[in-house]
């Protein structure tokens, strides 16, 4: 799956599976929900793999997965290299957590309103320890910098900024350990259209700047558009098509991504949409056997009822999983 | 074709910790009858607080109106007795909302809801109602509407649910439906349903229809006619195709090139400096002033007016309107 097979992509994902037990309503045994079925990916340095897909295709459950806040079911995570799923996985994810970090939706609920921004964001430090005062008070301002923020902003708290400015806050907090790879999960979902081009240009800034390389998840398609080189489609656990975004977005081989840009309203009041996908996105509890695609597709044949497409190859790094593709 | 609703030079303030906050200054906008007016803004724009205004849900303890008039079919909403005003909600105007889960009630079922509009302006009994309740969710395309209609609202899927809050608001067969950001928590096929949906009610039913969003997309795509809020005041008015070929206000065109692109790659978004003022802040002058890019002496001076721009257009921006 990777084009460069000389570099260690920052992060490898295997056949990654989470199914999470849940109690039903109605008393017996535990249904099987199934978050994340059979994915895999790779993220090279500096790079951006942009996540999309609707509510419920298991997005963030991937995030959460690669970076070890929840085990998997099965399947093999590596970060840097190390693989944190095996034996010693515990281990190796302590040695690489430093290296990595999270920027969520909402920068409200991430950042403690009792605490002062600076400290905040120099949190991270403080549990990492060995820092000296000077040290710390210098690295704030440094970082305060780089996001964009007056100096003045250190003894303000949280409540006192725009959205905007706490997602820039939050972002300053992720940088402090100087990580690697940088989980964004929705970041600029919460934001108006004026702030999210904000943020997302800063995203892109720090990038150049220190090579960092990104998961980016979202659900709008055009935010993922504007930040990652490569994309994965996601639907219902699976991930349906990945691949360079000039290709995903200008010739779309799956039809759920085609059917999923052509639902997306543009600034353009002449434009006329093709027909509605019908349907909603299936129960991930107990999926059936076959695409989970195959209820609401205008292509599907009876192989795709029985038969779950695996991804393949149908061009350079452009994987799809369909059976008509 | 007449004017359906008028609000004229509309001003609304809320009580806060501190005095009268102006959430929404001095906005006219008119809506005839069939058409769909989209208004569109980010938030604090006030285009929630102006819709919520026409039908006077606003807590009358804390809220007060200054200035203005909103008058519907020959009816000053502002002067109507509390008694005038339920007989005009839900029968004559009704409204939908962002988010279904919370404007349903839990422990109702869905029969119940739609059967309590019809009983109440209708008065139909219960039998009678619940065979319409069906009917209704039969029009809003809710599968297997005989049995989903016995069914509690946790039991629907999002758009579903938001297919049941259309079917309450087009019980009674308004002359005007409000419908308040309908799709914003939708997943982007459901929303693609949803607007599909309304469209179709709108023209069998013959609806005026409001529509506020903050995305330009779904304005672009439904509405006939846009009134552009920044900041508690109409910036920009005009008709759909012509407002998304030349805007006129600074903060449309700068709202406009910072949307990301779905059909062309960018090596970097246009941005709008700063960011959305505090609706306590007062500003001098022109409220975009601070982050316009085009900014005059004159702009930070004097509070600019709503002009003429072009054929059934204005704009609250004299130096772009005066230019030829």
């Amino acid at each position: 799956m990777s084009t460069n097979s000389a570099a260690v992509p920052i992060a490898g994902v295997r056949d990654l599976v989470k199914i999470f037990s849940i109690k039903s309503d109605k008393g017996g045994a535990p249904l099987q929900l199934h978050a994340v079925n059979q994915v895999g990916f790779d993220i090279q340095p500096a790079e951006t793999l942009g996540l999309v897909g609707e509510s419920g295709s298991g997005k963030s459950t991937i995030g959460r997965l690669l970076v070890g806040l929840i085990p998997p079911t099965r399947g093999h995570v590596e970060l840097f290299g190390e693989s944190i799923t095996g034996n010693d996985g515990g281990k190796h994810l302590s040695n690489v957590r430093r290296r990595l970090q999270f920027v969520f939706q909402d920068p409200y609920g991430s950042l403690n309103p009792r605490m002062r921004v600076d400290d905040c964001i120099a949190e991270p430090l403080d549990i990492a320890g060995g820092v000296s005062r000077k040290e710390r008070a210098d690295r704030i301002l440094e970082l305060l910098e780089i996001v964009g923020l007056p100096r003045s902003c250190g003894d303000r708290y949280p409540h006192e900024f725009s959205g905007g400015q706490r997602q820039r806050i939050g972002i300053a907090r992720a940088l402090a350990l100087r990580p690697e790879f940088i989980v964004c999960d929705e970041p600029v979902s919460a934001l108006d259209v004026s702030m999210q081009a904000q943020i997302v240009n800063l995203l892109l800034d720090l990038q150049e700047k220190f090579g960092l390389s990104y998961l980016f998840i979202a659900h709008d398609l055009a935010v993922v558009r504007s930040i990652a080189r490569r994309v994965a489609v996601m639907y219902a656990g699976s991930i349906v098509e990945q691949g360079p975004r000039s290709e995903i977005y200008r010739a779309p081989r799956h039809p759920y991504t085609q059917a999923l840009l052509d639902a997306v309203p543009r600034p353009d009041p002449e434009r006329q949409r093709k027909p509605t996908l019908g349907g909603e996105i299936p129960s991930i509890l107990d999926p059936l056997p076959g695409c989970a695609f195959a209820m609401r597709c205008p292509l599907v044949t009876e192989r795709c009822r029985i038969e779950r497409p695996m991804p393949r190859e149908i061009d350079s790094a452009h994987l799809v999983a369909c059976h008509l593709a | 074709m007449s004017d359906l609703l008028e609000i004229d030079n509309l001003t609304v303030q809320f009580r806060g910790d501190s005095g009268w906050i102006t959430a929404v200054d001095d906005v006219s906008l008119n809506l005839r009858e069939g058409e769909t007016l989209g208004i569109v803004g980010e938030s604090g724009s006030g285009k929630s607080v102006t819709a919520l205004s026409i039908l006077r849900l606003h807590a009358a303890a804390t809220t007060r109106h200054p200035t203005g008039r909103i008058t519907y079919a020959g009816r000053d909403m502002l002067a109507l007795t509390p008694r005038q005003l339920r007989a005009v909600r839900g029968r004559e105007i009704a409204m939908i909302f962002q988010d279904p889960m919370s404007s349903l009630n839990p422990v109702l079922t869905i029969a119940d809801q739609i059967s309590e509009t019809l009983r109440l302006h209708q008065g139909l009994d219960a039998a009678a109602a619940r065979q319409r309740a069906i009917e209704l969710l039969d029009l809003v395309r809710i599968p297997d509407a005989r049995r989903r209609v016995d069914e509690y609202p946790h039991r629907l899927s999002g758009g579903m649910r938001q297919r049941v809050m259309i079917a309450i608001a087009i019980a009674c067969r308004p002359r005007l439906l409000i419908a308040d950001e309908p799709t914003t928590a939708l997943d982007v096929t459901i929303q693609a349903q949803i607007l599909d949906l309304l469209r179709e009610l709108q023209s069998s039913l013959g609806m005026s229809v409001i529509l506020i969003s903050h995305d330009m997309g779904v304005i672009a795509e439904f509405a006939q006619r846009v009134v552009v809020m920044y900041a508690g005041r109409v910036v920009e008015t005009a008709p759909v195709k012509d407002l998304f070929r030349k805007p006129v206000h600074p903060y449309t065109e700068g709202l406009l090139a910072a949307i990301p692109k779905l059909d062309v790659d960018v090596i970097r978004l246009p941005t709008i400096r700063g960011s959305i003022p505090d609706p306590a802040q007062i500003i001098q002058g022109c409220r975009y002033g601070p982050r316009c890019p085009v900014v005059l002496n004159q702009c930070l001076v004097e509070a600019p007016a709503l002009l003429p721009a072009g054929p059934s257009r204005f704009a609250r921006c004299p130096p772009r309107v005066a230019a030829p």
